[in-house]
C-alpha cells in the first residue's frame, strides 16, 4: 500500500513539474491578424518586441516583408537561409522592458518610456556603434544612421563614443482641429483690413460685429498666433482669450468646442497642460533638464486679478534647481485649463468620465460631424491619435461615403494659442518625445546579433523610415525627407504634419546633468504637484477643474507648486 | 539471516527510501523559497544599504550609504504629508477590512450556513469577484459607478449627478466598497467551509435548549470557527502596507494622491527607476520592523483572549 502510494505520489509530483515546465515553451507569437506563422526551421527566426500603441504595428510588418525579401539568400546561422521575423506586439514599455529583457527570447525592440542610461549601464542592450556609423550603401545611401540623429539625439546618445539605441517615434500633444468643420461653419478670426498684416503681429478685427469672426469664407483671416500673414495658422485663436471666444462662438454654433478621454484624463490633460506650459516658457523649457542657464520667466507674484509679476533673471545650476517650477508657464497653462472646465458648454460631457477612453473619444470627435448632432471642433491628444483611428476612419467611410475617409478629411494640429497679445509671434515651442527607442537585447547569441543589428540598422533606411511615416502618418525622430510621391499616399493630417515639422520649436529632454540622470522619470515631464495646506495633489485635472468641489483656484494650486518642490525636494533628488 | 533488513551508516534501506522521497518532494519548494524569498530578502536588506547613481558613460555606481536610507525614509514617514495620507487611507481600508469587511463575511457565512432565503445566489454573488478576472471586474465596476450610477440618479430621483469615480472624495469609498465586496468570496467560502464542519448533533443539542439563532452564532459557531477568523484577521494585519487598494487597476499610473496607501506608494516608486531602489527596500525593511512585532502580538492576543472551545 505504501509502495503504491509512493509511486503515486512520485507521478503527481513529476506531473506537477512537466506542468510548470511547459511555461518554458516558445510558441511563435501571432501576426498580423491574429494568424500564426508556422516556424521554417530553414531560415534563422529574428524575433521583434513592438509596443503596440499610438503607432501600431504595420509599419513593422512591411518592413518585415521587405527585409525578408532583401536577405532571402543570405545564411545568418549555419545550414539555414534566409530570415523568418516574427513580431511580439505588446504593451511594455520602460521600466518593464528593462526588467524582463535579460530573460526575453525577443532580440530587437521598439518601445516608449525608455531611461537611455539605465538600459546602457544595465548591459542589457548592445553596442550598435557598427550599424550607426557605417554607410548605409547597400541601401543606395551615402549617408550613415548617425548622419540623421538630430545633434540633441547626437550629443545624447552617444556614450564614451558608443551608440545602443536609436530614436524610434516622435509625437507631441495638442489641440487637433476640424478643418473642414472650421471651413464649413466660419471658425476663423478676421483680419483688421484697417492695419499692416505684415508690421501688426495682433490684428484681428475684434470689433467687427461678428465677434472678430468672418463672415465670408472668402474674408482675409488673422494672422493667428505666429503674428505672421499668410500662414498655415491664420484665422487661428491667437491669444487664450481667442480661444475663449472661440468656444462660445463654437458652442453658440450648435457645435461641442471640445473633447477628450475621461479614462486618460489624468494623463492626456495634463500632457495637455504641461504642452500650454512649455509653449510659453520656450528655450527656457531646457533648462528642466540642463539645469545651466538663466531663467526671465519666474514669477515674483500673482496678483488677484492674475496679472504675473516676473522675477528677476534668475541662473539656474545644479543648486536651484527647484526654482524653475516657479516658472510663469505653469500658472498660465493652469489658469487656462480652470477656465476651459469652468463652462461645461466647452467640453464633452463624458470628459471626466472613468469608462470614457481615448478611443471613444477619437470616434466620438470623428462620428459627430458625419453624424451631424453637435459636431465636435476640437481635441486634445497626441500627434499619433490618427493612426490609431484608422478603423474609426474606414467605418465611417463605410458608413457615410468616401468624402469621410482618413485621405479625404482635414484635420490640423492648432498652434498653442498666446497667453496675450505680447507673446504673439514667439515660436511654437513643443518637447521631443525623449523615451522612444529602437535596440538591440545584448543577450542575443553572436549570430543573432548580427541579425538583429542589421535589421534595426534597415528600419532606418530612408526608404524605411518615408515608409513608416507614409503607413503611420507620424515622423521618426530622425532627419528624413519624405518625397511628394510619399506625400500623396498620406492623410491630409499626416502631411500638415510633415510640414510644419520645421516651423515648430522642439526641446529634447536629453541631458546627461547627473540630477536628470538619476531621476528621468520624474523631470522628464512637468509634474504638477503642490503642496497645499495639509494635503499633496498631484492631479491638477481633477483639482482644477472648473465644477471642482476643491475649490482650488489656479494661482493657488500653482503657489503650492513652489512648497513642494522646495529645496528639500531638490536635495532629494540629488541623494 | 531471513527477514533482515540491510543498513547503510546504521539507517535501514526502508528509512533511506524514506527520507529520498521526503527530500525529493521537497527540493523544488525549498529551492524556490531559499532563491524567491531568502535570496530577495537578503538582496533588499543590501539595497537598503546602498546608493544607486545612474552616470553617463560609467555605468550604475553602487555606494555604500549604510543607515542613510532609513533615515530618510524615517523622516518622510514623520513628516511627508503625502505619507501621512498613505497612512490615514491604509488605516481607513485596514479598518473598514476587519470591521466591515470581517464582520459581514461572517454574517454572510453564517446566513448561507443557515440555508436561509436566497442563500445560493448570494454564494454566488459574493464569489464571483473572486473568478472573474479583477480587471475585468474592476472595468464592470467602473461601468455601473460611472454611467449607470447617474442614468439610475437620473430617471429615478431627477437628480443630474456624475460619476463616482469623477471626484476623488467619492471615488475613495467607491474602491474601498469593491475592494469589500471584492474579498468577501475568499473569506465566505473558507469561513462556510469551517462552519460545515460543525456536528449537527451540538447544534440540535442547543436548540433543544431553547438557544437562539444570535446566540448560537456567539456561543457555538463563532468559537468552533475562531481559528479560521484569527487566520484572516492576523494576516489581514500583516497586508496593512502592501494594502494598494486595486488602485493601479483602477487608474494605471496616474493616481491622484489623495487616494495613496503605502502599499500603492511602494508600487509606483519602484517602477520609476533602479535609484528608487534603496529606499523602498528600506521603507520595506522599516515597515517590517514594525508590523511584525505587531502581528504577532496581536496573534497571542486573540489566541489567549479569544473565545474557547470548551
Amino acid at each position: 500500500m505504501r509502495k503504491k502510494f509512493k509511486s503515486l505520489a512520485m507521478i503527481l509530483l513529476a506531473a506537477t513539474m512537466a506542468a510548470s515546465m511547459s511555461g518554458c515553451r516558445n510558441d511563435p507569437p501571432q501576426g498580423l491578424g491574429g494568424q500564426v506563422e508556422e516556424l521554417d526551421t530553414t531560415r534563422t527566426q529574428l524575433y521583434i518586441s513592438n509596443f503596440n500603441g499610438g503607432y501600431g504595428n504595420e509599419w513593422l510588418y512591411k518592413a518585415k516583408a521587405r527585409f525578408e525579401k532583401e536577405f532571402s539568400t543570405t545564411s545568418f546561422e549555419e545550414g539555414k537561409t534566409g530570415v523568418q521575423i516574427y513580431i511580439d506586439d505588446n504593451k511594455e514599455q520602460g521600466h518593464t522592458v528593462l526588467t524582463n529583457i535579460e530573460n526575453s527570447r525577443n532580440e530587437v525592440f521598439f518601445t516608449q518610456g525608455v531611461n537611455y542610461y539605465e538600459f546602457v549601464n544595465a548591459g542589457v542592450i548592445a553596442d550598435i556603434t557598427d550599424i550607426v556609423t557605417e554607410p548605409l550603401t547597400r541601401y543606395g545611401e551615402t549617408k550613415t544612421i548617425e548622419d540623421k540623429y538630430y545633434d540633441a539625439n547626437k550629443e545624447y546618445l552617444n556614450v564614451n563614443g558608443k551608440y545602443y539605441a536609436i530614436p524610434y517615434c516622435t509625437g507631441s500633444f495638442g489641440i487637433i482641429y476640424d478643418r473642414d468643420l472650421f471651413d464649413q461653419k466660419g471658425f476663423y478670426f478676421a483680419a483688421d483690413g484697417n492695419v499692416n498684416a505684415e508690421t501688426t503681429k495682433y490684428n484681428t478685427a475684434v470689433n467687427n460685429g461678428n465677434n472678430g469672426f468672418i463672415y465670408e469664407k472668402t474674408d482675409v483671416k488673422s494672422n493667428g498666433p505666429d503674428g505672421k500673414p499668410n500662414t498655415i495658422d491664420d484665422g487661428l485663436p491667437a491669444t487664450y482669450d481667442e480661444y475663449f471666444m472661440l468656444c462660445e462662438y463654437i458652442s453658440n454654433a450648435g457645435c461641442i468646442p471640445t473633447i477628450w478621454t475621461g479614462m486618460y484624463r489624468t494623463d492626456y490633460m495634463l500632457n495637455t497642460l504641461r504642452a500650454f506650459a512649455r509653449d510659453f516658457m520656450g528655450d527656457e523649457l531646457s533648462l528642466f533638464y540642463t539645469f545651466n542657464g538663466t531663467a526671465k520667466r519666474l514669477v515674483h507674484s500673482i496678483g488677484d486679478d492674475g496679472k504675473v509679476t516676473f522675477a528677476a533673471a534668475k541662473t539656474i545650476d545644479s543648486t536651484n534647481g527647484y526654482e524653475l517650477y516657479k516658472s510663469a508657464g505653469l500658472y498660465y497653462a493652469a489658469e487656462f485649463y480652470q477656465r476651459l472646465t469652468s463652462n461645461p458648454r466647452y467640453y464633452h460631457g463624458k470628459g471626466f468620465n472613468q469608462t470614457h477612453s481615448h478611443l471613444d473619444a477619437q470616434a466620438d470627435f470623428l462620428f459627430s460631424r458625419p453624424e451631424g448632432n453637435e459636431p465636435i471642433a476640437m481635441m486634445f491628444e497626441g500627434s499619433y491619435w490618427a493612426n490609431e483611428s484608422r478603423q474609426v476612419f474606414a467605418d465611417i467611410a463605410a458608413q457615410y461615403g468616401d468624402e469621410y475617409s482618413a485621405k479625404n478629411r482635414n484635420f490640423g494640429i492648432m498652434p498653442i494659442p498666446k497667453v496675450s497679445e505680447k507673446y504673439i509671434g514667439e515660436p511654437y515651442t513643443v518637447l521631443g518625445d525623449g523615451g522612444s527607442f529602437g535596440f538591440v537585447n545584448a543577450n542575443c547569441s553572436s549570430e543573432k546579433l548580427v541579425l538583429a543589428k542589421k535589421f534595426l540598422q534597415f528600419v532606418n533606411t530612408d526608404v524605411s523610415m518615408r515608409e513608416y511615416t507614409v503607413t503611420t502618418n507620424t515622423l521618426k525622430g530622425m532627419k528624413y525627407e519624405m518625397l511628394p510621391s510619399d506625400l500623396e499616399q498620406m492623410t491630409g493630417f499626416g502631411r500638415l504634419l510633415y510640414e510644419t515639422q520645421g516651423t515648430q520649436n522642439v526641446i529634447n529632454p536629453y541631458s546627461k546633468h547627473p540630477t536628470f540622470l538619476n531621476n528621468e522619470m520624474e523631470l522628464r515631464n512637468l509634474n504638477y504637484i503642490a503642496k497645499i495646506g495639509t494635503t499633496v495633489y498631484n492631479n491638477p485635472i481633477d483639482v482644477l477643474k472648473g465644477t471642482s468641489t476643491d475649490k482650488i483656484s489656479a494661482k493657488n494650486y500653482f503657489l503650492g507648486l513652489s512648497k513642494y518642490y522646495d529645496q528639500n525636494w531638490w536635495n532629494g533628488l540629488n541623494g | 539471516m531471513k527477514g533482515r533488513q540491510k543498513t547503510i551508516g546504521g539507517l535501514s534501506r526502508r528509512k533511506i527510501d524514506e527520507r529520498i522521497f521526503y527530500w525529493g518532494i521537497l527540493a523544488l519548494p525549498l529551492l524556490q523559497f531559499c532563491l524567491f524569498w531568502i535570496g530577495v530578502n537578503f538582496n533588499s536588506i543590501l539595497l537598503a544599504l546602498q546608493h544607486i547613481e545612474v552616470t553617463a558613460g560609467k555605468g550604475n555606481v553602487y555606494t555604500w550609504v549604510w543607515f542613510e536610507n532609513f533615515s530618510r525614509c524615517l523622516n518622510l514617514i514623520a513628516n511627508d504629508l503625502l505619507f501621512k495620507m498613505c497612512f490615514k487611507n491604509s488605516m481607513i481600508s485596514y479598518l473598514f477590512s476587519v470591521i466591515i469587511g470581517t464582520g459581514f463575511s461572517l454574517l454572510f457565512s453564517y446566513y448561507i450556513y443557515k440555508k436561509k432565503m436566497f442563500s445560493s445566489f448570494f454564494k454566488i454573488m459574493l464569489f464571483i469577484p473572486s473568478i472573474i478576472s479583477s480587471v475585468a471586474m474592476v472595468v464592470m465596476f467602473e461601468y455601473f459607478v460611472e454611467n449607470a450610477y447617474p442614468a439610475i440618479m437620473d430617471s429615478l430621483f431627477d437628480k443630474n449627478v456624475g460619476g463616482l469615480l469623477a471626484d476623488v472624495k467619492t471615488a475613495f469609498w467607491t474602491i474601498l466598497f469593491y475592494n469589500l465586496w471584492a474579498g468577501f468570496g475568499g473569506s465566505v467560502l473558507l469561513y462556510l467551509g469551517e462552519m460545515n464542519t460543525i456536528s449537527d448533533s451540538i447544534v440540535e443539542a442547543a436548540y433543544l435548549d431553547g438557544i437562539t439563532p444570535i446566540k448560537e452564532f456567539f456561543l457555538i459557531t463563532l468559537p468552533l470557527i475562531y481559528k479560521t477568523l484569527c487566520v484572516f484577521l492576523v494576516t489581514g494585519m500583516a497586508g496593512f502596507f502592501n494594502n494598494t487598494m486595486n488602485l493601479y487597476t483602477f487608474y494605471g499610473e496616474q493616481v491622484d494622491s489623495r487616494l495613496y496607501t503605502y502599499g500603492h506608494y511602494m508600487f509606483i516608486n519602484t517602477k520609476n527607476g533602479v535609484t528608487n531602489y534603496p529606499m523602498m527596500a528600506a521603507l520595506g525593511l522599516i515597515f517590517t520592523v514594525i508590523i511584525a512585532p505587531i502581528t504577532l502580538t496581536s496573534r497571542w492576543l486573540l489566541t489567549k483572549l479569544g473565545p474557547s472551545v470548551e
